[in-house]
């Protein structure tokens, strides 16, 4: 226990709320035990550091960064792999336009898996010293890394967040939790006032289809394709894919 | 992207300008790295110390880098390469001062001086305290943040909506063992 209050006095002086006569006692005591000065100066480093939100958050950028780029850079150099590679896509190429004819996406998971194409993050998050774009970085961070579980738990952090609940709900998608998506999509269309509500509806349409909601998914693309977005024509398509159903 | 656009968007977090550093300079900083004696991993993490080396140095005084952006940054990161370098005590005389990272690019020559040494060291220390923090679970980075901002057990009990004191208590020395371990395991 007196260690435990110990290490809460620490916090107290690094974070400036000892009082007068507390602040003079806990000096002295400093002066004469090095041990103490030396662990203050470290955790004063620490939380100094820990509260530079503007660079932690480009660290996190960074780090997302560095991870995207390394995957798109991925190559092949080996002619011999890269012949085999071509053999394989050519064979998938040809399974996958037999597959198509033959079935002819006739049922709506392959519908959905057809139209739907996860969204990578945007990370356009700006820094400030707001703890809340920390977190929207890290969610974003772990989301980018298919952490989806991870990136759920953090996104929720920040209820109020429209872009947090945004890629929650894409988080909850890649975990098939399309009803659970549909509650994220569902906030950010209520919102009213951002600049996902098209995406956010045309996600909400494709987790409804996932989710084998037919008629509920054909009403939002419908309205979708009534309107000149920008998922007006693939609302369009779909719908034409979906009249039998 | 002129300089005065990538030193803005780099104080602002922007996305485009980040995406914009990564995609015009990180291949002459990996070819550098690679060609001394590097690995990959060796290349993205001394671009991305470099990186941060510049950030803090334009967060002292934004007009230092405003003649090339580039330059500076690939100079950075040959000095920071080279410091590993000599950390690690390998052959410092294998690295060609005078090579060029890329052809056509020109990099600047940073003086080993006080100021860069304490640039590179900073960073070298937040990197470990940042990262530990990164770390933690979401619940653990609100209670350290709670405790940076001074607040007492009762008040984060309050904020966390615990039960009883004792586990705020209880979850505030756990979070915080939990970062320590993490700095003392990277140190």
């Amino acid at each position: 226990m007196e260690k435990l209050n110990k290490d809460i006095q620490i916090d107290r002086y690094v974070t400036g709320k000892l009082d007068d006569a507390e602040l003079w006692e806990f000096r002295q005591e400093m002066e004469k035990n090095p041990r103490l000065a030396k662990e203050v100066e470290l955790r004063s480093s620490i939380y100094k550091s820990i509260a530079d939100k503007q660079k932690l958050n480009l660290r996190i950028s960074l780090k997302a960064m560095s991870a995207k780029y390394q995957v798109s850079r991925l190559t092949i150099h080996s002619w011999k792999v890269q012949a085999i590679a071509a053999g394989i896509a050519v064979f998938l190429l040809v399974g996958a336009g037999l597959l198509t004819s033959v079935f002819n996406r006739s049922n709506p998971d392959q519908l959905f898996e057809s139209y739907y194409h996860p969204e990578s993050s945007l990370l356009s998050v700006r820094s400030g010293s707001f703890s809340d774009n920390t977190s929207l970085n890290l969610g974003m961070l772990s989301y980018d890394q298919g952490q989806y579980e991870e990136s759920i738990e953090i996104f929720k952090t920040i209820p109020n967040n429209v872009v947090a609940r945004l890629y929650c709900g894409f988080a909850y998608m890649n975990v098939k939790n399309y009803e659970a998506a549909i509650n994220e999509f569902d906030y950010v269309v209520a919102h009213g006032d951002n600049l996902f509500i098209d995406q956010a509806s045309w996600f909400r349409g494709l987790s409804f289809l996932a989710d084998n909601k037919i008629s509920t998914a054909k009403s939002i693309f419908t309205n979708i394709a009534s309107q000149d977005g920008a998922y007006h024509s693939k609302a369009t398509d779909l719908l034409e894919e979906l009249k039998n159903k | 992207m002129l300089t005065d656009q990538i030193v803005k968007g780099l104080l602002e977090n922007d996305y485009h300008v980040i995406k914009f550093i990564y995609k015009s300079y990180y291949k002459a900083v990996k070819n550098f790295v690679t060609n001394h004696g590097g690995s990959n991993r060796d290349a993205s993490d001394i671009f991305q110390e470099s990186i941060l080396v510049v950030f803090e140095k334009l967060r002292q005084d934004p007009a230092l880098i405003q003649k090339n952006f580039p330059s500076y940054l690939f100079g950075v990161s040959k000095y920071l390469w080279k410091q590993h370098q000599r950390d690690l005590q390998k052959a410092v005389h294998t690295i060609n001062l005078s090579q060029e990272v890329q052809p056509g690019l020109e990099f600047a020559e940073i003086p080993r001086d006080i100021e860069m040494e304490t640039l590179a060291m900073k960073e070298k220390q937040d990197r470990i305290f940042q990262e530990a923090y990164i770390s933690l679970k979401p619940d653990c980075r609100k209670i350290i943040d709670l405790v940076i901002n001074g607040c007492t057990v009762e008040e984060i009990a309050d904020f966390m909506d615990y039960t009883t004191v004792s586990n705020a208590y209880r979850k505030r020395q756990f979070c915080k063992e939990k970062l320590m371990a993490y700095i003392h395991h990277n140190n």
